[in-house]
C-alpha cells in the first residue's frame, strides 16, 4: 500500500505500521494453514511497507523492527520443510519471484539464512551470493536497513572457526571477506547519504546520517567477534582494508566514527601490534576530523591496557609505542595545520598521560613531551583560550599526580618552561597546585639546587610578576596564596645542617623578592625553620669549635637578624617583636649573651618605635617579661639593662589595670626559681608595690567618675580583680622563700581588700568576690596540708580559719565579722612610730651623693601626714590616716552621688592643702620617697611593723598619673642602678663618651661588647658607624691620660 | 554525655604546615559537641576547618593570632562545669602551675585550659584541673624541646570528667585517662 504525501511523519508511520499488522494477519493465517504460496504472497506485501522513504532513520526503524518481528516467523516456517513440503533449494529460487525488489530481497536474505543452516550449499557460496544480490538497492537507507538485516540474520552462520559452518572449503578468510564487503558497501550507501536532498535540510540529513552509524559500525562488531581473526588475519587482511574504506570514503563524519569504532571494539593487544597501520593513517585523515580525540581515546585504551597488567609493558617496549605515538601525533599536527591550539595540547595531554602509565620510569619520555608542547607553543607568549590554559593545566598537573615525590617534576627541563606559557593567574593557579601535591605526599625536598628550582616553578606567587595585577588581587586568595607558601616552606628539610643552611639561605633570598605584601606570610615559616635548625646545631656546638664550619648557631642568627629586620621595615612590628623574642630565646639556649641581647634590643626598638596600639603594647609587653624571665644567658649588668627597660614599659601602659598587671609580671623578673643570680626579694616587694599603688589609683579613679554611666561597673569589677591578683602574688613569692614578703604583709592586704570590697557592697558583682573567696580557700588549702609550707602560712592561721570557714556557710555575717576583725587589726597593727623608716633608711647607706636627701624627704613625709592627721577618722591617731583617700573612697558610695561629687570635686580644688603630693612638688619627693621606703623595707624584721610599712607604701598620694615621667623609670632602679654606669643606655651601640674618668674603662668596655655584637649578628662587616663609640672612646681616654 | 574537644598552638601556617593527617582521620564531624581551643590558630583557614568539626567553637587569643576578636580570656559552662579557657602567654611565668592556678581562681573555673607551652600537662589543683592540651601540630616552642602532637577530649558527664589525652609519638597515637571528680560542695555557695 503506497501512502499518498499528505500528513506528518507520525501519520506514515501509523500507516506504515497498520500495512506491517493487516498484512501480517493474512500472513500468520496463511502459515497456520501451511500455505506457502499465501504466505509468500502477505509476507512480499507486508515488506513492501519498507519501501517508503518518507521516513526519518527513526521512524524507518520502528517499522524495520515490525516487519524484522515477522520475518522471524516466516524464517521458522521456512526452516520447517514437512510444513510447506518445498526444498530449500527450490524455495531459495521460489521467492525470488516476489515483484518488488526490496520485499524480494527481504525474503532471499532469510531463505539464506535457514539455507546455509541446511548445509545444503557451501556458506560462502549463498553469503556472497547474498551479499552481491543486495547490491541491487542503492536507495541509502533501505539499503543500509536490508543489509543491516543480512548481517543479522547471517552472523551466527559465518563460517567462523570452531563454527559448524567451517567445513572444507568454507574458511575464516570467507566470512571475513563476507562482513568486510557488506561493511563497504553499507559504507558506501552511508556516505552517499549526505548528497541527499537540498542543501537547508544539510543539517538534520547529517543528524538523520549519525543516527544510522550503528549499523555500520555493527559489522565491525561482528568482525571482531569472529574467533578466526587472529592477530595475523587482522593484521594483513582486515585493517587494511577497513582503514583503506576509512581513508577512502573522504567522509568526515564517517571516518571520524569509524576510527572510533575501530578502536573501541578490537582488542588492545591488536592495537598495539598494528600501531604503526592505525597511526599512519590519522594524518590521511580529512583535515576536518577530530583527531585528537580518537587519538586520545587511543591512547587512553592503550594506557589503561598497560595499567591492568604488568605482564604487557614488555610489548609496548617491544613495539616502541611511545616514540610511535609521539611521531604520530607530530605529524597530525603537522597534518592538520588549522587545528585550533587547544587541540595540540589535548593532545600531548593524552600522550602524557600514556607516557606516565606505560613509562613511569623515563622521564626523559615525559620532558620530551613536555619539550614538544614548548615548542608547539613557542610562537605565542601567552595563551588567552581558556580552553587551552585548562590543556596546558591538565598537562602539568598529569606529572604531579603520577609521581609522588615533587622532586621528579623539578628535574624536568621543559616543565617552568610550559607554565611560563600560562598567563599570570593561571600560573599562580599551577604554582598553588604544585604546592597543594607536595603537601598531600608529605614530601620533603631535600637539596638546595631543588629549592631553587621549585621557587622558580612557583615565582607566580614569590614576587608580583608584573606591577598591574598587584592591586586587582582579592585580599582573601592573596592570603591563601601566600599560607601556602608558607607551609610549603616547612617541607624543605635536610638532615644536613650544612645542606639546610643553603635550603635557609636559597629561601630566604628568594621571599625576600616578595615585597612587603608577602613578608609577613613568608618571614615567620623562614624564621621558625631556622630556629629548628638552630636546635639541632646546639648539642653539636660544643664538638665542632671552628670559623671553618659554615652551619654554625650564630651565622644562622644573622641571617635571621637580617630577615626580621627586614619584616619590620614593612612595617609588620608586632610580628617582628615576637619572632625577635623567639630567636632571642633559641640565642640564649646557644648560650650566646650578645646575640640575645642584641635581638632583645631590636625588639625593644621596635616596641618604643613601632608598636603604638595601647592593647599591641600590652601583649608585647607581656612577651617580653615572658620571655626575659626565662633568659638565663645574661650578666647582671645586661639583666639589669633589660629588666630595667621592661618595668619601665610595664609601668607606661595607658590603662591603670594593665599597667598594674604588668608591673606585677614583672615582679618575677626579679625572681627566678632556677637561677640562683635572680633573687632580688627587694626589687619582687617593690615590683608589687608599686602595682599596688597603681591599682589604687585606678581604684580612686574609678571612685571619682562613678557618677557616670556605662562601663564604670565594669571597671570597678576589673579593679576588685586586680587587688585580689595582689593576694596571690603575694602569696607566691610568700611560697617560694622569699623572705621580704611576711604573712603579715599577705594579712593586711587580706584585710584591705575586704574593706574594699565591702564598700562596693552596693555594686559588687559576683566575679571578684568568688575569686577572693576562693584566694582565702587556697589559703586555708596550704596551711592544711602542713608541713614546711603548711607553717609558712601559719601566722595567719587563726584569723584566716574563721573566715574561710564562716565564709562557706553564711557570706553576710562573714562580712560584718570581717569587718569587725579588720577594724581591730587596724588598731592593734598600725602603731608604728615612723621614726623606724628613717632609721632604716640610713641605715641602708645607699649612696653619697644623696645624703642630703633623706632630710628632704622626711620632711615631706611629716608634711604628708599633717594633713592626714586633720582628716583623721580611723581610731588610732597619726598611723592611719595614710588612707586619707581611702576613707573618702568608703563613704563616697554610701552617700547620695551628687553629695560624692561635690565632695570630691572639693578635694580636687584644693590640692595643695587636702592631698599634698598632687602638685609638681610632689613629683621629685615621690620619686625619692620611693627609694627611701625601698631601702628601709628589708630592715624591718617584725612581721608587724612590716605590714604597717606596706600600708603605708601602698597608699600614695591621690595623683599618681602624674609621676609617669622621666623619672619615673628610675623607680625600681633608683638606688642601685645609678652606681652603675650611669652612661649605659639601654643601646649598646649608643653609648656615648661617659664624662667621668672612672667610667671610661667600662665606656670602653662597652663600646667592645657592641663592636662585638654586632659582628655576631650582622655578620662580619661592621659599618663604620658602628665603630664610633668605640673610636670616641679611645679619644677620650687619651685626653684624660 | 558530653564530649569537649580542647586543643591549641596550632601555628599554621607559621611553624607547621598542617594538622598531623592521624589527626585529621581522627576528628571527623559530628562526634564533638564543644570545641575550646587556646588560640595560635593562626590564620583563618584553621578557623573554618575547626567550625567544620563543630560549629560550637570557643577560641582565646594566642599572640600570634591574626584574629583579633579573639577574647583573652573566655568562661563557659557545660553541664556541671565551669571551664575556663586562656592562651598563657599572659600568664608569667609561663606554664607555671602557682601562676595559673591563681587564673583558675580568677576565672572562678572548675576546668582551666591554656596553652602556650606545646606541652601537654594536666594537673589537679584545689578541687579543679589545670590542663595544657599542647601543640596539635607538634609546632616548635622555644619553651618546650621535642614537642609531640597532642589534644584533649574531655567526655564531661555529670559531676565527672575523663580527660583523653592523644599524643602522637614517634607516628603512633597513645591515648591516656585522667580521672576527674568535681566535689558539689566547693562551688555550691556561688
Amino acid at each position: 500500500m503506497i501512502l499518498d504525501g499528505i500528513g506528518d511523519e507520525e501519520k506514515w508511520l501509523a500507516e506504515g505500521i497498520a500495512g506491517i499488522q493487516h498484512h501480517a494477519f493474512y500472513m500468520h493465517r496463511a502459515l497456520d494453514a501451511n500455505n506457502l504460496r499465501d504466505a509468500l504472497k502477505y509476507s512480499a506485501l507486508m515488506l513492501s511497507e519498507l519501501r517508503t522513504s518518507r521516513l526519518s532513520p527513526h521512524k524507518y526503524y520502528d517499522l524495520y523492527m515490525r516487519a524484522f518481528d515477522e520475518l522471524r516467523k516466516l524464517e521458522m516456517f521456512f526452516k520447517d520443510e514437512s510444513r510447506h513440503g518445498v526444498s530449500i533449494v527450490d524455495l531459495y529460487e521460489l521467492v525470488q519471484h516476489a515483484g518488488n525488489i526490496l520485499p524480494r530481497l527481504y525474503l532471499l536474505c532469510t531463505v539464506g539464512s535457514v539455507y546455509i543452516k541446511s548445509k545444503e550449499a557451501p556458506a560462502k557460496d549463498v553469503l556472497k551470493d547474498l551479499v552481491e544480490m543486495c547490491r541491487a538497492i542503492q536507495h541509502p537507507m533501505r539499503g543500509l536497513f536490508l543489509r543491516s538485516y543480512l548481517s543479522q540474520v547471517s552472523r551466527d552462520k559465518l563460517p567462523d572457526i570452531g563454527s559448524e559452518y567451517e567445513g572444507d572449503a568454507d574458511t575464516v578468510m570467507d566470512a571475513v571477506d563476507f562482513v568486510l564487503q557488506n561493511f563497504t558497501e553499507m559504507n558506501k550507501l552511508w556516505v552517499r547519504m549526505q548528497y541527499q536532498g537540498p542543501g537547508r535540510v544539510r543539517e538534520k540529513h547529517e543528524k538523520e546520517r549519525s543516527e544510522l552509524r550503528d549499523l555500520v559500525g555493527k559489522n565491525l562488531h561482528v568482525l571482531s567477534q569472529i574467533e578466526g581473526v587472529e592477530l595475523e588475519l587482522y593484521k594483513d587482511t582486515v585493517l587494511p582494508r577497513v582503514l583503506e574504506q576509512v581513508i577512502n570514503c573522504k567522509d568526515e563524519l564517517a571516518q571520524y566514527y569509524l576510527m572510533d569504532c575501530i578502536i573501541q571494539v578490537f582488542p588492545d593487544e591488536y592495537h598495539l601490534q598494528t600501531l604503526e597501520t592505525l597511526l599512519a593513517a590519522f594524518p590521511q585523515l580529512q583535515p576536518t576530523v577530530d583527531i585528537k580525540t580518537v587519538l586520545s581515546q587511543l591512547m587512553e585504551r592503550l594506557s589503561n591496557y598497560a595499567a591492568s597488567s604488568t605482564d604487557v609493558l614488555p610489548e609496548f617496549l617491544q613495539v616502541e609505542a611511545f616514540s610511535k605515538l609521539s611521531s604520530a601525533i607530530g605529524r597530525v599536527i603537522e597534518a592538520q595545520i588549522d587545528m585550533p591550539i587547544v587541540g595540540s595540547i589535548s593532545l600531548y595531554v593524552s600522550l602524557l598521560t600514556f607516557t606516565l602509565r606505560v613509562h613511569p620510569d623515563r622521564l626523559d619520555y615525559v620532558d620530551q613531551v613536555l619539550g614538544a608542547c614548548v615548542k608547539k607553543l613557542s610562537g605565542t607568549t601567552k595563551l588567552e583560550d581558556n580552553r587551552a590554559i585548562k590543556q596546558v593545566v591538565a598537562l602539568l598537573s598529569a606529572p604531579l599526580e603520577k609521581y609522588d615525590d615533587i622532586v621528579t617534576a623539578l628535574t624536568l627541563s621543559n616543565y617552568p618552561r610550559v607554565m611560563d606559557h600560562l598567563d599570570n593567574g593561571t600560573n599562580k593557579v599551577m604554582a598553588v597546585v604544585i604546592i597543594q601535591s607536595i603537601m598531600k605526599n608529605n614530601s620533603c625536598i631535600s637539596t638546595a639546587d631543588k629549592v631553587e628550582v621549585l621557587f622558580e616553578l612557583i615565582k607566580g606567587l614569590i614576587k608580583d610578576l608584573d606591577c598591574t595585577s598587584a592591586d586587582e588581587l582579592d585580599e582573601e586568595d592573596f592570603g591563601e596564596e601566600q599560607n601556602s607558601v608558607a607551609r610549603l616552606i616547612h617541607m624543605l628539610y635536610n638532615d644536613d645542617p650544612e645542606e639546610m643552611l643553603k635550603i635557609l639561605c636559597t629561601v630566604k633570598k628568594h621571599i625576600m623578592s616578595g615585597g612587603p605584601k608577602r613578608l609577613p606570610f613568608t618571614v615567620p615559616p623562614l624564621i621558625l625553620s631556622a630556629l629548628k635548625l638552630v636546635r639541632r646545631l646546639q648539642g653539636q656546638d660544643g664538638e665542632v669549635v671552628g670559623e671553618e664550619m659554615p652551619a654554625t648557631p650564630k651565622k644562622i642568627f644573622q641571617i635571621l637578624n637580617q630577615t626580621i629586620e627586614a619584616l619590620s621595615s614593612v612595617p609588620s612590628p608586632e610580628l617582628a617583636l615576637r619572632l625577635y623574642l623567639e630567636c632571642a630565646e633559641a640565642a640564649n639556649d646557644c648560650d650566646l649573651e650578645p646575640v640575645a641581647y642584641e635581638f632583645f634590643t631590636q625588639a625593644f626598638v621596635l616596641y618604643e618605635e613601632e608598636v603604638a596600639d595601647s592593647k599591641a603594647q600590652v601583649t608585647a609587653i607581656h612577651l617580653i617579661i615572658g620571655t626575659l624571665q626565662r633568659m638565663n644567658v645574661f650578666g647582671v649588668e645586661n639583666r639589669d639593662t633589660l629588666t630595667h627597660k621592661a618595668t619601665g614599659y610595664s609601668a607606661k601602659l595607658l590603662k591603670k589595670p594593665d599597667q598594674c598587671r604588668a608591673v606585677y609580671a614583672c615582679s618575677h623578673l626579679f625572681w627566678v626559681d632556677d637561677q640562683d643570680g635572680v633573687k632580688d626579694g627587694e626589687r619582687v616587694l617593690l615590683c608589687l608595690k608599686r602595682a599596688l599603688r597603681i591599682a589604687n589609683a585606678a581604684q580612686q579613679m574609678a571612685s571619682v567618675t562613678r557618677g557616670s554611666s556605662g562601663p564604670v561597673t565594669l571597671f570597678v569589677e576589673i579593679l576588685n580583680k586586680l587587688i585580689h591578683e595582689f593576694c596571690i602574688r603575694y602569696l607566691y613569692f610568700f611560697e617560694k622563700g622569699n623572705p621580704q614578703i611576711t604573712s603579715a604583709a599577705i594579712q593586711g592586704l587580706v584585710e584591705l581588700i575586704k574593706t574594699e570590697m565591702q564598700s562596693d557592697s552596693t555594686n559588687v558583682s559576683p566575679a571578684p568576690d568568688a575569686f577572693f573567696s576562693s584566694t582565702l580557700r587556697y589559703i586555708q588549702f596550704q596551711k592544711q596540708k602542713g608541713g614546711v609550707m603548711g607553717e609558712k602560712y601559719s601566722p595567719i592561721k587563726q584569723k584566716k580559719g574563721k573566715k574561710g570557714e564562716a565564709k562557706g556557710c553564711c557570706p553576710k555575717k562573714i562580712e560584718h565579722e570581717a569587718d569587725q576583725l579588720e577594724r581591730s587589726d587596724i588598731t592593734n597593727e598600725h602603731g608604728l612610730p615612723t621614726c623606724i623608716e628613717n632609721n632604716s633608711y640610713l641605715s641602708d647607706g645607699t649612696q653619697s651623693s644623696k645624703k642630703s636627701k633623706p632630710l628632704i624627704v622626711r620632711i615631706k613625709l611629716l608634711k604628708h601626714s599633717e594633713p592626714d592627721a586633720s582628716l583623721a577618722c580611723s581610731p588610732s591617731g597619726r598611723v592611719d590616716l595614710l588612707p586619707p583617700e581611702r576613707t573618702e573612697v568608703v563613704l563616697a558610695p554610701s552617700q547620695p552621688s551628687a553629695e560624692t561629687n561635690v565632695e570630691l570635686r572639693q578635694v580636687s580644688s584644693k590640692p595643695d592643702q587636702d592631698l599634698p603630693c598632687s602638685t609638681s612638688e610632689g613629683i621629685e619627693t615621690i620619686g625619692q620617697k620611693r627609694s627611701a621606703s625601698a631601702a628601709f623595707e628589708d630592715q624591718i624584721q617584725s612581721e608587724d611593723s612590716l605590714h604597717a610599712t606596706l600600708i603605708e607604701n601602698w597608699i600614695p598620694p591621690p595623683i599618681q598619673f602624674a609621676d609617669v615621667g622621666d623619672g619615673d623609670e628610675e623607680w625600681l632602679f633608683g638606688t642601685k642602678y645609678q652606681n652603675r654606669c650611669g652612661s649605659k643606655r639601654f643601646k649598646a651601640a649608643d653609648n656615648e663618651v661617659s664624662i667621668s674618668r672612672p667610667f671610661q674603662m667600662r665606656a670602653l668596655r662597652i663600646a667592645n661588647a657592641a663592636q662585638q655584637m654586632a659582628s655576631v649578628t650582622r655578620g662580619t662587616s661592621t659599618s663604620l658607624r658602628k665603630e664610633t663609640p668605640r673610636l670616641q672612646v679611645l679619644q677620650s681616654l687619651d685626653w684624660w691620660s | 554525655m558530653v564530649l569537649v574537644l580542647a586543643l591549641g598552638d596550632l601555628h599554621i601556617p607559621h611553624r607547621a604546615p598542617d594538622l598531623p593527617a592521624k589527626f585529621k582521620s581522627m576528628l571527623v564531624p559530628g562526634k564533638i559537641q564543644h570545641i575550646i581551643c587556646t588560640g595560635n590558630l593562626c590564620i583563618k583557614e584553621v578557623h573554618d576547618y575547626l567550625k567544620t568539626l563543630c560549629p560550637d567553637l570557643h577560641i582565646a587569643r594566642g599572640e600570634y593570632d591574626e584574629e583579633t576578636r579573639y577574647p583573652e580570656t573566655k568562661t563557659l559552662t557545660i553541664g556541671q562545669f565551669k571551664l575556663g579557657l586562656c592562651h598563657g602567654h599572659q600568664v608569667i611565668p609561663w606554664g607555671d602551675l602557682d601562676s595559673l592556678a591563681m587564673l583558675q581562681r580568677q576565672l572562678d573555673v572548675d576546668i582551666l585550659v591554656t596553652g602556650h607551652t606545646h606541652q601537654f600537662t594536666a594537673y589537679k589543683h584545689e578541687g579543679g584541673v589545670v590542663i595544657n592540651p599542647g601543640s596539635a601540630s607538634g609546632a616548635f616552642s622555644s619553651i618546650t624541646y621535642d614537642v609531640n602532637p597532642s589534644f584533649v577530649l574531655m567526655d564531661i558527664d555529670g559531676l565527672r570528667v575523663v580527660v583523653y589525652v592523644y599524643e602522637l609519638i614517634d607516628g603512633e597515637v597513645k591515648v591516656d585517662k585522667i580521672d576527674f571528680k568535681k566535689t558539689t560542695a566547693a562551688h555550691s555557695a556561688h
